[in-house]
């Protein structure tokens, strides 16, 4: 019997992304119960599919049908709605990314799940891309030091892609007015926001490279909307750079690894869209490029089949990692807009 | 050449020089003084010497091929006399391959520019050279470093990049490349922006890729078959004939200036 979902959140990643994702799976998932936060969006959403729908959270807490409560909500909302689930005595709890947005909110919703035996999952999809794992393979197998990690995007508006993958919206996120990057407060919340929105899809994938964060090198906003940030992390220089644009060319989704000998580029397709995994390729120092087969299923589907498989107790939730992974996003977050502040201070 | 159709003489000894006046064989002739002659200094040396003497022996013109090393003291162009062209060989900043990026751009700025190589641990400050140069030209302006770290095997930098009225970021991530036979140097240039230039200049395996992406697609830049060294020549020779100096000299010691900045600073938190 599949396992029966309730959605916290109705906006455009569940519209084009965990819907359509969770149609492709039905012998393990139904969605059964949606709810949003008074838009009606749940509504929309829910008709289509046959579920149910209500606004808050209360309903779906309660809904004994739900084994599965799936967190697609602002961040903000995260940690406390992980909560709610387990003292709700949910099975288990599948949260987008972030997890939380304070260290002590990581610590309190891990300790939670843990005493509870409720199985937790953040949607980290790149983690879960099997190029991640062919990469990770070729840095074991070719033996180098790892001495820089860099992760660049170049993003057109999500709604390129939300076309090719669902339809009906909502595909548009909520709109909020610009804020004044003049003021260095307002500059390092954004940054503080980008970072663990969506630097956090790579950072696991980072941390497992270049574990700790010694000294943030630089740490800035590229405007319309993007940041450049370099740290340094023992031996290892990281730099993670982000330019979102009104217009442009095909999203660049890109992790480079440089070893002592040899380079990894890891290029993963446009969020939303399925086009199987990432694109591995290593250069070797002495100039020979080698490219790997893509795997034809992706990470979002991948980290979906993931949960399951933790469903059904065939491995551990490795609570400890996702902690880990949340710490690191928090203080590199908070370090990078600490930079930000310096820098306006002199 | 000269105005009276004579072909200039080219001082060299190395191998791709001698087959570079081959190739330009209307315009140019091997011969065994530098007086009058376009004159090849090798860049593995101490090339800013070897220019001056050049200079004094009575050169015509002046070619560096491929800088390797920085020079022990800073040198400024203003030491430089002027009197002669000065063509630098870098064959990592190719001025028809340069053109070629800039030229795609259609006057699209970048909104910010990103640079990431590899080299030999002896190598590196004059491959980030060389990828200052790249921004310098993506980006139309002159750098200002705003930051700098590293670690022992590597070293990253933040940029302004200034022209007038306007200022973008740029950043050069570079690491040192463990020894054995054949290793070489990659450079790898992203502009992002609404165009979106990448260029790859994998020394080891003779690659120089210059792509240019647009909402439409991405366009492949043609590959330039000329050799460096006949390119060199082939612009040292213009140069002789029409009187028109060239930046290359200056250009390099700005670059090279930049990576002696980056290198020193990069032990230390703050510019």
């Amino acid at each position: 019997m599949p396992w029966n979902i309730g959605i916290l959140g109705a906006g455009p990643g569940v519209a084009a992304l965990h819907l359509p994702v969770l149609g492709q799976l039905p012998e393990l998932f139904t969605v059964a119960h949606i709810a949003d936060s008074g838009s009606g969006n749940a509504r929309v959403l829910a008709e289509r599919i046959g579920a149910r729908c209500s606004t808050g959270e209360q309903d779906l807490l309660e809904d004994q049908c739900v084994d599965v409560v799936a967190i697609c909500s602002p961040p903000v909302q995260h940690a406390r709605q992980i909560l709610a689930s387990v003292a709700a005595d949910k099975r288990a709890i599948f949260c987008e990314k972030p997890l939380a947005a304070t260290r002590q909110e990581a610590e309190a919703v891990i300790e939670a799940c843990r005493a509870a035996g409720a199985i937790l999952m953040v949607g980290t999809n790149h983690l879960f891309d099997a190029a991640w794992g062919r990469a990770k393979q070729q840095l074991v197998a070719l033996e180098g030091k790892v001495r820089a990690v860099t992760v660049t995007l170049a993003l057109p508006p999500n709604d390129r892609y939300h076309q090719l993958v669902a339809e009906g919206g909502p595909f548009q996120a909520v709109r909020r007015g610009a804020p004044d990057m003049q003021d260095p407060a307002v500059a390092a919340g954004v940054l503080r926001q980008l970072l663990t929105g969506l630097a956090i899809h790579d950072l696991p994938a980072v941390r497992d490279l270049a574990p700790g964060i010694d000294e943030v090198v630089y740490a800035r906003l590229a405007p319309p909307i993007g940041y450049l940030v370099g740290y340094r992390a023992g031996d290892v220089l990281v730099q993670l750079a982000l330019t979102m644009l009104p217009d442009g060319p095909e999203a660049l989704w890109r992790m480079t690894i440089t070893t002592s000998h040899d380079r990894i580029e890891v290029d993963f397709p446009p969020a939303f869209v399925h086009a199987g995994s990432a694109a591995v390729r290593v250069r070797s120092v002495e100039g020979r490029r080698t490219s790997y087969r893509r795997h034809p299923e992706d990470g979002y589907v991948a980290e979906w089949r993931l949960l399951a498989t933790l469903l059904e107790g065939d491995v551990p939730v490795e609570y400890d990692e996702l902690l880990a992974d949340s710490h690191y996003a928090v203080d590199l977050a908070d370090a990078a807009a600490a930079k930000i502040l310096e820098g306006a201070g002199q | 050449m000269t105005p009276t159709g004579r072909r200039l003489g080219v001082f060299t000894r190395l191998p791709s020089y001698l087959g570079a006046a081959a190739g330009l064989s209307i315009t140019a002739i091997p011969v065994g003084e530098p007086g009058g002659a376009v004159v090849v200094v090798p860049g593995s040396g101490d090339w800013w010497q070897g220019m001056l003497a050049a200079r004094d022996q009575g050169a015509a013109a002046v070619i560096i091929t491929d800088p390797q090393v920085l020079p022990h003291e800073n040198p400024d162009a203003g030491s430089w006399p002027g009197d002669i062209p000065v063509v630098v060989d870098r064959p990592r900043l190719r001025p028809d391959v340069v053109e070629d990026a800039v030229q795609a751009r259609r006057g699209h700025r970048a909104r910010a520019i990103t640079v990431e190589c590899a080299a030999p641990a002896a190598e590196l400050g004059v491959v980030a050279s060389d990828g200052f140069g790249w921004v310098r030209s993506l980006g139309v302006g002159r750098l200002v470093l705003r930051a700098a770290g590293g670690t022992t095997q590597g070293l990253m930098a933040l940029m302004d990049v200034q022209s007038a009225g306007a200022s973008l970021s740029a950043t050069l991530v570079g690491t040192a490349l463990g020894g054995g036979r054949g290793a070489g140097s990659l450079l790898q240039v992203l502009a992002l922006g609404e165009v979106r230039t990448e260029v790859v200049v994998d020394q080891p395996a003779g690659l120089v890729r210059v792509e240019t992406s647009t909402v439409d697609g991405m366009l492949k830049a043609a590959e330039r078959y000329e050799s460096p060294a006949r390119l060199a020549l082939r612009r040292a020779l213009d140069s002789c004939r029409s009187g028109a100096p060239t930046a290359d000299l200056e250009e390099l010691l700005v670059d090279l200036a930049l990576s002696r900045e980056l290198l020193q600073a990069s032990r230390r938190p703050d510019v």
